[in-house]
């Protein structure tokens, strides 16, 4: 079974959201910032995962709170409000990749017949790794190569721990396809480690 | 992308890396792979984000002027009777007026006077909001159809 947590959202979690959200549409001195202060994690990780670029997520990601501030009125508390916010972000940066025209997911040939496992096996030496944690940063790096939705995906459900259910109402993705993705990055980067797996026997 | 969506996962595969991966490495590699998926690195925002953002929001909803439904229907209202009354005195002295405008300016005056008002109320006032509205409508259609 998945490792990871697929329970939906508690009755508390959810009252604790509208008793927030109602509090800030009364007007409540704080009560937006405190919201903000809440979730700026999950969105500014949403946002940087998908332009990575500092100054750029930084922008985007108060666009993202400032449409959700103007929206509020909206959130019925269905879902989480993190998952909601979550939305919001993701559909502000993938639109921001759109207009710079930047692929959000990749193909698996590029178009230049680079595969994408060379492009993001790019500078990835595990003969060079005298430790786990040298190869953990060579995975990160390997990460940070994938297109933008992969990378996205992977740190939703593995750094956020968000269920398949969770990512797919934040990126309007089918189950399948999350799954698809998400195995498929991580056999990628698994591939990477396989061939130098002489270096784990030792 | 036609091949990767068309790709149909095999729920034991799925299944088998994922316990692979997060529940019960079989191998060193599964391991590294699996704490490296768990410990990604990532910036945080800074450390007065939430404050500025905040600050941003009070002035584009002070910008936005009145949101409450209840203030909308008054400015409207107040709107409508501020045009009516502009249009009863200048039905009860439009003529005075234009004596008076002609007077100081010239015959024509009030013309090219209510021309050029024309021409200001088409270029600048609430018409350009309109068309720009107009204009990014179907985006803003398409995002929240997308979003929440």
């Amino acid at each position: 079974m998945s490792a990871m947590p697929s329970t939906p959202p508690s009755d508390d979690a959810i009252g604790a959201d509208r008793a927030l959200v109602a509090e800030v549409l009364s007007g409540a001195p704080g009560a937006f910032e405190r919201l903000v202060r809440t979730h700026q994690g999950l969105c500014w990780h949403v946002i940087e995962r998908m332009v990575r670029h500092p100054e750029d997520t930084r922008e985007l990601c108060q666009e993202a709170f400032l449409r959700v501030h103007q929206a509020l009125h909206q959130y019925r508390g269905d879902s989480a409000l993190k998952s909601w916010i979550a939305q919001v972000a993701y559909s502000v940066a993938k639109r921001h990749l759109e207009r710079r025209r930047i692929p959000l997911a990749d193909v698996p040939e590029d178009t230049d017949g680079l595969s994408m496992v060379e492009r993001v096996a790019d500078g990835f030496d595990l003969e060079q790794s005298a430790s786990d944690h040298e190869a953990a940063a060579h995975l990160h790096a390997a990460i940070d190569r994938l297109p933008p939705l992969q990378r996205t995906l992977l740190t939703l459900y593995h750094l956020h721990e968000l269920s398949i259910g969770e990512i797919g109402s934040i990126t309007g993705l089918a189950d399948g396809t999350i799954k698809s993705h998400l195995f498929r990055s991580r056999k990628l980067l698994r591939a990477l480690l396989e061939s130098h797996q002489g270096m784990f026997a030792a | 992308m036609n091949r990767l969506l068309d790709f149909r996962l095999d729920e034991a595969r799925w299944q088998s890396q994922e316990h692979a991966v997060t529940d019960a490495p079989r191998d060193h590699g599964d391991a590294v792979l699996g704490s490296a998926l768990r410990t990604l690195p990532s910036s945080r925002p800074p450390v007065d984000f939430a404050a500025d953002v905040a600050r941003t929001a009070a002035c584009a909803g002070l910008a936005a002027g009145f949101t409450h439904p209840g203030e909308r229907l008054l400015m409207k209202a107040l709107g409508i009777a501020m045009a009516a009354g502009l249009g009863g005195c200048t039905l009860v002295y439009g003529e005075a007026w234009n004596v008076a405008i002609a007077l100081a300016f010239g015959e024509g005056a009030l013309h090219w006077g209510l021309l050029g008002g024309a021409c200001l109320a088409i270029s600048c006032l609430p018409w350009r909001r309109l068309l720009a509205f107009a204009g990014r409508a179907p985006a803003m259609q398409r995002d929240w159809r997308d979003g929440p």
